[in-house]
């Protein structure tokens, strides 16, 4: 499943395809399917949508890292703080959440990104660390191991008030995630995004015909840490709580392997990757604890010996079959 | 959110799930209880006790209390994640309409559930966490096991018992770890000791060697540590033996060398104290039939730990909460019934203090001793009806 | 003075035998992805299995603990021939963000058999009696056992360095790794040369958790647990580089010995800033080093 040959991706063509419809039409009907569940699904659109964050520097700029919590997390902690800080306003909150994650890139990316492979996974790895045990150290800050908790925030558009229904929190996040879906999505497709993958490609020829190749890749690592860092600021909002796990290791190789579940090299692969993950790890917690584990070992191991790119990669296989067969078929 | 806003807008999602909503009503004699624990991940050992108290308490006492039947309902955390503990107590209030929440293994799961608990009314019985602000976050929670606070003045008491005077405090860099720092070094102060140095040790430290060189140049008489158990205890006590530092001073923890984790150890653990709720060599009747019980369910070779005992006493406050119910659940008619309520458990008598929903028990200091052969807690001295000090 | 003497002699014996823990853990991954480019995230996983094997050897068969340690090593070596044989043969040429994933989802698996074959619990040392033991040593009392470690690293390097200079599967595998394609025009099999790498890797990497089980505990987790510290030793001495290896680890173990002696406070960050430093510094002068 290299992402070469995935490079099938529903953002070339401009209008909204009726699949990418239905799929929108999924977490709407689930507001109505499961009422009494919303901020479970509200978990899973957050997760969804820092799986997208890093689908967009892995997919389409080549950039493997096990770090990216560090913007999630970063985003969690400024959000909280504001609110015990007596800002509560919430779409500016959740922005500045984003914007910390951003700065966070627009700094460390440049020395960072000229690193590639083993070395950068390290780098990030390291970064990562070394946010989580300051977040630990600094608990007069962040709570340390105790976290931050009973945020609150005020009425989304002054009308719209948090509860543990959790209506509010969904929508909410569900917007969020819609509208960055749409920037990635345009993003994917304009010529900045297609230099991006001639540096996935083969970043020496990109710099040859004078493309900025750093520039480039600082810019949408600075683009996913913002989104990153929206998600982490939605998960404080959403659950008036932080906690040290926002900045753990284990989500940042989480986010990987659920942007691997759905499909790399496509923009919907973290957003049914981060779902299905989250869906299943929900319902297989009445399972002995290790087969979880077993179970998600295996499917990695058989999603790349099999060269399935994902569960959208197999979908595509079936219904090209499928279809392939009624070509056949028909006279 | 206004009531008559909520209502509204649940109104139209509920149409849908119609039937759904007409079922839970029907089942009016039935408590759920919704049970939140580590049933998978790197506490998961903690999760298999939590289920098996519940499962021992059942086998003993059945499902009904008073007049009304309980049902448990499990949701997984699978690791350090209070956010998803959060989400898993509102789905369990909201969706599965559970009465009472129990399980809370780490402190920042309880802490990051409070407001939905205040807001929902929903009493908690915390059946580990240990961490002392917990009880002030809400008062619908109650604690089942120890407050830090008390193993800690336990060691600090028990240390200068013994005439020991020069302390070295080595606990995990972590919240809990402070916690008993903090109460330690104001106990020991108390009772005429020194502090002669005190580390906060990282937790993703491998070799312990360094923290056992410190200790053994500040040639303190006893020393006071806390530190998950598992791989980092482990590895701290064997740094300390190795160091000598085993012959020179008394070493006292708290959980790290509970029963489960016994077998773990080599002999050089001999000789090393802990402070906690419980020691298995209890032989009064509640303990003695809650081994029997636990043997018949889960073989002869299986040892109970802490983390069994406080859940096994969360059970019994959901039974008495349960017990003075009449028709509808109601909450403050369940807080006040454990308010005060005192019982004879497996790690002997038991109080509730009405006031700050502590639990006022006895805490044992135990020794590792080899006993036929075998590495074993052995009780050496009980510290009678200790509540929660105020620091 | 006394207190400064004291100090060093206690990082040099403590720095230098942890580091060869870590030396003999990673230097397997450090051959195998030098060789193959492979990123092997599950080479904790083989360490653990050596570990485990080790120890249900002693407690269970009774078997002489330094007999354990050889059989673990073996059969792990064994064990993953067939592994490399069945899986990692087919991900050589695939991008290292599938290698990353399957090795990942191959520790997983073990993290998961591990924990229903032995229980969640720390399994208890098999050491024997003797390496509890002390000597003494630069005027302090010195556990045998660290002595013991050091040993097995030492003999270690000394036996990779015959067999990389000495022995025509060493010569092969210089050859291979420069040039895949001409060693096999020359006549070597390369492929057989990989799968015996492979199992010289895994077997080494058996030995450490056999061995180096006094630093670090046998748990279910430890493929993951010691994953980072493995990767760092990987990531520091460049692929394939030996002698690089052996001196970076010692350098890892030392830094970090010393700087939780000295500022226990800080002792976690020591070691990645390490890290990050030293990868830093490697991009210095050489703005694009992007590989296509």
């Amino acid at each position: 499943m290299s992402v070469d040959r995935a490079f099938y991706n529903a953002a070339e063509r401009n209008r909204f395809g009726l699949l990418e419809i239905l799929f929108w039409l999924c977490p709407i009907a689930a507001f109505f399917l499961f009422p009494t569940s919303l901020s479970f699904a509200t978990h899973v659109l957050i997760m969804a949508l820092f799986a997208m964050s890093l689908g967009l520097i892995l997919s389409f700029a080549g950039i493997v890292t096990l770090g990216h919590a560090a913007f999630f997390g970063l985003g969690a902690y400024v959000t909280a703080l504001l609110s015990l800080a007596g800002y509560q306003e919430p779409i500016t909150a959740t922005f500045l959440g984003g914007a910390a994650a951003a700065v966070l890139a627009l700094v460390i990316g440049p020395l960072l990104l000229r690193l590639t492979g083993l070395p950068l996974m390290m780098v990030t790895l390291a970064l990562g660390a070394v946010m989580f045990e300051a977040a630990n150290k600094l608990g007069w800050l962040t709570g340390g191991e105790n976290g931050l908790g009973d945020l609150r925030y005020q009425p989304v558009f002054g009308i719209f008030r948090w509860s543990i229904y959790g209506q509010t929190a969904y929508f909410y996040t569900l917007a969020w995630l819609f509208v960055l879906f749409l920037l990635t999505r345009s993003l994917v497709a304009s010529p900045f995004g297609l230099a991006l993958q001639g540096i996935r490609e083969n970043p020496l020829r990109m710099n040859l015909i004078g493309a900025p190749v750093t520039g480039h890749l600082v810019r949408v690592y600075t683009i996913s840490a913002f989104i990153a860092g929206i998600a982490g600021a939605l998960s404080a909002q959403a659950t008036g709580f932080v906690g040290l796990d926002v900045l753990s290791v284990d989500l940042s190789i989480n986010a990987l392997v659920m942007l691997v579940l759905g499909g790399v090299g496509n923009i919907y692969g973290g957003l049914v990757g981060g779902a299905l993950y989250i869906v299943l790890r929900n319902l297989a917690s009445d399972w002995n604890p290790y087969h979880w584990m077993f179970v998600i070992g295996a499917f990695l191991v058989v999603v790349v010996l099999l060269g399935q790119n994902g569960v959208i990669g197999i979908v595509e296989r079936l219904t090209s079959l499928i279809s392939g067969q009624r070509k056949e078929t028909s006279p | 959110m206004s009531k008559r806003f909520r209502t509204h807008l649940v109104a139209g999602a509920l149409a849908v799930a119609g039937a759904l909503a007409s079922l839970s009503g029907v089942a009016a004699q039935t408590v759920k209880v919704g049970v939140i624990g580590q049933f998978t991940g790197p506490y998961a050992l903690a999760g298999k006790q939590l289920r098996e108290s519940i499962d021992a308490y059942v086998a003993q006492y059945g499902t009904k209390s008073g007049s009304q039947t309980i049902e448990f309902v499990y949701k997984d955390i699978g690791g350090s994640n209070p956010a998803l503990a959060k989400s898993l107590a509102e789905q369990l209030i909201v969706k599965d309409g559970v009465s009472i929440l129990t399980g809370f293994f780490l402190s920042p799961e309880a802490a990051a559930v409070a407001p939905v608990i205040n807001e929902t009314k929903t009493p908690s019985v915390l059946s580990v966490a240990a961490s002392p602000p917990l009880l002030k976050m809400s008062p619908w929670f109650v604690r089942a096991g120890q407050n830090l606070w008390q193993p800690a003045i336990i060691q600090a008491d028990f240390a200068a018992d013994n005439g020991k005077k020069r302390a070295y405090i080595a606990v995990a860099d972590y919240a809990p770890g402070h916690d008993v720092q903090e109460a330690f070094t104001k106990r020991f102060k108390e009772r005429g000791g020194e502090i002669v140095a005190a580390d906060r040790i990282p937790l993703n430290t491998v070799d312990f060697a360094a923290f056992a060189e410190r200790i053994a140049n500040a040639k303190p008489d006893i020393v006071a540590t806390f530190l998950p158990n598992g791989a980092p205890a482990i590895g701290f006590f064997n740094a300390l033996a190795a160091r000598g530092v085993t012959k020179t001073a008394m070493i006292i923890g708290i959980a790290e060398t509970d029963d489960p984790d016994l077998p773990s150890y080599n002999d050089n653990i001999i000789g090393v104290y802990t402070s906690i709720f419980y020691a298995g060599g209890l032989t009064n009747p509640e303990n003695v039939a809650l081994k029997k019980v636990m043997a018949e369910k889960f073989g002869a070779n299986h040892a109970i730990g802490v983390n069994n005992v406080s859940p096994y006493d969360g059970i019994r406050l959901i039974y008495r909460m349960v017990e003075v119910q009449k028709g509808k659940f109601d909450p403050d008619a369940a807080m006040t019934a454990v308010k005060g309520f005192s019982w004879n458990s497996p790690s002997g008598p038991k109080q509730i203090d009405p006031d700050t929903r502590e639990m006022i028990h006895n805490i044992y200091v135990r020794q590792v001793q080899k006993v036929d052969g075998k590495l074993t807690n052995v009780l050496v001295k009980t510290y009678e009806k200790v509540g929660v000090p105020k620091l | 003075m006394d207190y400064l003497v004291s100090s060093l002699t206690f990082i040099a014996i403590y720095g230098v035998s942890y580091g060869m823990v870590i030396f003999l853990i990673s230097i397997g991954l450090v051959i195998t992805m030098g060789l193959m480019r492979v990123i092997n995230l599950a080479h904790g996983a083989f360490a653990a299995i050596g570990g485990y094997l080790c120890t249900a050897l002693v407690s269970s068969y009774k078997l002489n603990f330094y007999l354990a340690v050889v059989v673990a090593t073996l059969s792990v070596a064994v064990l993953s021939l067939i592994v490399e044989r069945g899986i990692y043969r087919q991900i050589y040429r695939k991008s290292e963000l599938d290698q990353v994933l399957l090795t990942i989802g191959l520790a997983f698996i073990t993290v998961a058999s591990l924990n229903f074959l032995f229980g969640p619990n720390v399994v208890p040392s098999q050491l024997p009696a003797t390496l509890s033991g002390t000597v003494e040593l630069l005027g302090r009392d010195v556990q045998m056992y660290r002595l013991f470690v050091v040993a097995v690293g030492l003999a270690v390097v000394v036996a990779l360095w015959a067999i990389f200079n000495w022995t025509m599967f060493g010569a092969g595998l210089r050859a291979a790794v420069d040039n895949p394609s001409m060693a096999q025009a020359a006549g070597i099999d390369v492929s057989r040369l990989f799968t015996l790498a492979f199992a010289l890797g895994s077997g080494l990497a058996a030995l450490g958790g056999a061995v180096g089980y006094g630093m670090l505990p046998l748990e279910p987790l430890y493929p993951f647990k010691y994953l980072i510290i493995i990767m760092i030793v990987v990531a520091l001495s460049g692929f394939g580089n030996m002698r690089s290896a052996a001196a970076i680890s010692i350098a890892v173990g030392v830094v970090d010995t010393a700087g939780r002696y000295f500022f226990p406070t800080y002792g976690a960050f020591i070691i990645y800033v390490f890290v990050i430093l030293y990868l830093l510094a490697q991009i210095e002068g050489s703005p694009l080093r992007r590989k296509s």
